[in-house]
């Protein structure tokens, strides 16, 4: 599935803030670009499908928005 | 009703009015943190009339604080924020109740400090205090308004508020548990720029006021996302979910025994690392190797002969090792306290592991100062 990444934070020190990516489900996609970026590995990161916050893999459809972020505590 | 000058601006607001103003004045609010978000949120909070507000911080103004906490200024260094900023808010709106405690929320004391007040607002600047936040507020059924950020962008939130099908939800359904420290550095180790508390504060304070004035929709189980950089906006909604592998306290009792250094892996006294002192006493011996473990890019430059390994690729260079005693650096002694505990459990036997204690920016602050 062709689907679009959006990152935030931190991970945009080493992904592009918004691309295009083949994965065919949530996880995958994370192992992908983890395997690309091993900044990724074993991150904390919250994802979230179409806007809406996920906590399993999910599958994902052609033409998802997949958002990456990692928490933040800066105050 | 007496019309009070003070709010006119607000009470002719349609929708809003004296009702509006009368739930706020009948409010108490803590603010949690008087950093970056706490300076812009409490000044609205304060000039809106909120009947009483509390401001808890232990920490002392610093000159590295103000060029974002705009309550303070460079008379005032060295004094307690939580002082000095009731001082000024005091004379901003002496209508309302103002208290100062200058002290660290620990889970010994935020039953009692959350327990008298309707709204928390965190604008603390550590995942132990906003994970204590969270469950404390879960527990006493509070509602908690977030707000963090990071370099160019701010995340807010609203908790414990139920949406128009009664449900709730908790920053345990963003992040179920913390990251490690080096995940997710703070203001003082990734920067930030001024205005960025100052417009996420602002916005915490509009959640304060919208939730307990009932005007609008506040951000129940949903997290707002704003980049500064382009003025993009996301939305996401946060569903009742919590992973299952999530552990956390759920009753007082349980929170007054939760250990929250560990659950954030902070750093124990027993892995306390080297003071720039102790460094520089050993920098010159033959059988040190001084390990930076901060990403390429990462400036001010290690003044000393040293490796330089990105913390994610020090498992699999750890062959580079070739002298008996290691001291590993980083920005502020987070990461290198990392790699410590990785060091230590690969090489630890064979090897002498240290870590230098506030990392690079406090053995600058040492040659500076020496």
């Amino acid at each position: 599935m062709k689907i679009k990444v959006l990152t935030f934070g931190s991970l945009t020190e080493f992904l592009d803030s918004e691309f295009s990516f083949e994965a065919t489900s949530t996880d995958q996609l994370v192992t992908l670009l983890s395997r690309q970026h091993s900044e990724l590995k074993d991150r904390k990161l919250l994802i979230a499908v179409n806007n809406v916050i996920v906590q399993k893999e999910v599958n994902l459809k052609e033409n998802d928005t997949v958002a990456l972020m990692p928490p933040y505590s800066g105050g | 009703m007496n019309v009070n000058e003070r709010y006119i601006r607000q009470t002719t607001l349609s929708g809003f009015g004296e009702r509006g103003q009368l739930k706020l004045k009948n409010a108490k609010v803590l603010v949690v943190g008087t950093g970056g978000l706490g300076c812009s949120a409490l000044q609205y909070l304060v000039a809106a009339g909120i009947g009483s507000i509390s401001i808890v911080d232990f920490d002392k103004i610093e000159i590295s604080n103000l060029q974002r906490q705009v309550l303070f200024n460079t008379l005032e260094l060295g004094l307690p924020k939580a002082e000095v900023a009731a001082r000024k808010l005091r004379l901003l709106n002496p209508e309302i109740e103002i208290k100062e405690y200058i002290a660290r929320v620990s889970n010994h004391n935020v039953v009692n400090l959350i327990s008298n007040h309707d709204v928390v607002v965190d604008c603390s600047d550590n995942f132990e205090t906003r994970f204590l936040l969270c469950d404390a507020c879960k527990i006493l059924d509070k509602p908690l308004v977030f707000g963090a950020i990071y370099r160019y962008e701010g995340q807010v939130a609203v908790f414990n508020v139920s949406d128009k099908n009664e449900v709730k939800t908790t920053y345990r359904h963003l992040f179920s548990s913390p990251p490690g420290p080096e995940e997710a550095p703070d203001c003082n180790t990734a920067g930030v720029l001024g205005v960025l508390p100052g417009i996420i504060g602002t916005m915490q304070a509009t959640e304060t006021i919208k939730l307990l004035s009932g005007v609008g929709e506040v951000l129940s189980n949903k997290l707002l996302v704003l980049s500064i950089l382009s003025h993009q906006s996301f939305t996401m909604d946060i569903p009742p979910v919590i992973s299952q592998t999530a552990t956390y306290p759920d009753s007082i009792q349980a929170l007054e025994n939760f250990d929250y250094a560990s659950h954030c892996k902070r750093n124990k006294s027993s892995d306390r690392g080297i003071s720039p002192a102790e460094l520089l006493h050993i920098i010159d011996n033959d059988d040190l190797l001084l390990i930076d473990v901060r990403n390429k890019h990462e400036t001010p430059d290690m003044p000393f002969r040293h490796v330089r390994i990105p913390l994610h690729l020090l498992s699999d260079h750890i062959a580079i090792i070739d002298k008996k005693n290691v001291v590993v650096v980083c920005q502020s002694g987070q990461r290198s306290h990392t790699a410590l505990l990785l060091l230590r459990e690969k090489i630890g036997l064979s090897h002498t592991i240290n870590h230098l204690e506030g990392g690079i920016i406090a053995l600058n602050q040492y040659i500076d100062e020496n």
